[in-house]
């Protein structure tokens, strides 16, 4: 693999890892105030 | 109630997506090869930037530790938490990135190197705090002994920094800290620190809104 074959592995890796990090944080965010809108309506879905 | 969201998130992101892009033009295509390395020195960019913010991530959660065991107050303990998490994340980018530019430079994508052991001793120590506060039930007793945890923890940073003098390693001295390394490699890493930076206060951010959700929906389930 040439130079730019480890350099492509590496950026890519991490954009994987901070993409994936990402949407599992906004995830959490969406699921956390679904979850609070439902305790503040009494429980309606 | 509390939306968990930042007015800080919006224009945090757009000015986190353009300093990763400035810093990727500098890296990649602005700043020339290197004289010995060649162009998979460029991979430094991505390296010490991960890293350093994995510093700055540690100190944080060293603070809001600190905090939390003086004061008591959640949010302490909501902050360190959360950035133990995005720096678990970038120390362990900063391993991969590092094995990924130790294969074409020393022959071997690992070696028992002083500074990737005590790296990869700092990301073991971050996870089993991750782990901790995963396994304690009762959320005051896991936050009080991850603050612990915590504290402990960011002793290592020291070694680190400290390893490549105290043993003989493979891997090369501090040049930022020396001021060993010339104006046109320094100013496409220094944009590249901003930009890791930048991204690390716009994960803190989300992650933080995250915790007090979180926090917020476990009290109302107390109550009930």
């Amino acid at each position: 693999m040439g130079p730019w074959g480890y350099i492509s592995a590496a950026y890519l890796l991490a954009a994987i890892g901070l993409l994936a990090y990402q949407v599992r944080v906004r995830r959490r965010l969406k699921a956390a105030r679904r979850a609070l809108a439902r305790m503040e309506g009494g429980g309606r879905p | 109630m509390t939306s968990g969201g930042s007015r800080l998130v919006i224009p945090l992101g757009v000015a986190t997506g353009a300093a990763l892009l400035t810093g990727l033009y500098t890296g990649l295509v602005g700043a020339p090869a290197d004289a010995v390395q060649g162009e998979v020195q460029r991979i430094m960019y991505l390296h010490v930037p991960t890293v350093l913010s994995a510093y700055l991530a540690f100190t944080v959660v060293f603070v809001g530790s600190v905090g939390y065991l003086l004061t008591r107050r959640e949010g302490w303990d909501i902050l360190a938490h959360a950035s133990a998490e995005i720096g678990v994340l970038f120390t362990a980018l900063t391993i991969a990135a590092g094995a990924i530019w130790g294969k074409p430079t020393w022959g071997a994508w690992w070696t028992w190197d002083a500074r990737i052991t005590t790296t990869t001793i700092l990301l073991l120590i971050y996870l089993g705090y991750l782990m901790l506060r995963a396994a304690v039930e009762d959320r005051a007793r896991g936050a009080r002994y991850a603050a612990v945890v915590g504290i402990l923890g960011f002793l290592d940073i020291p070694v680190i920094h400290k390893s490549v003098e105290w043993w003989r390693t493979l891997h090369q001295p501090s040049s930022l800290a020396r001021g060993a390394i010339d104006p046109v490699f320094q100013l496409p890493l220094m944009v590249n620190l901003a930009a890791f930076a930048l991204l690390y206060a716009f994960l803190l951010a989300q992650r933080v809104g995250v915790g007090r959700l979180e926090a917020e929906i476990l009290r109302r389930r107390l109550e009930e």
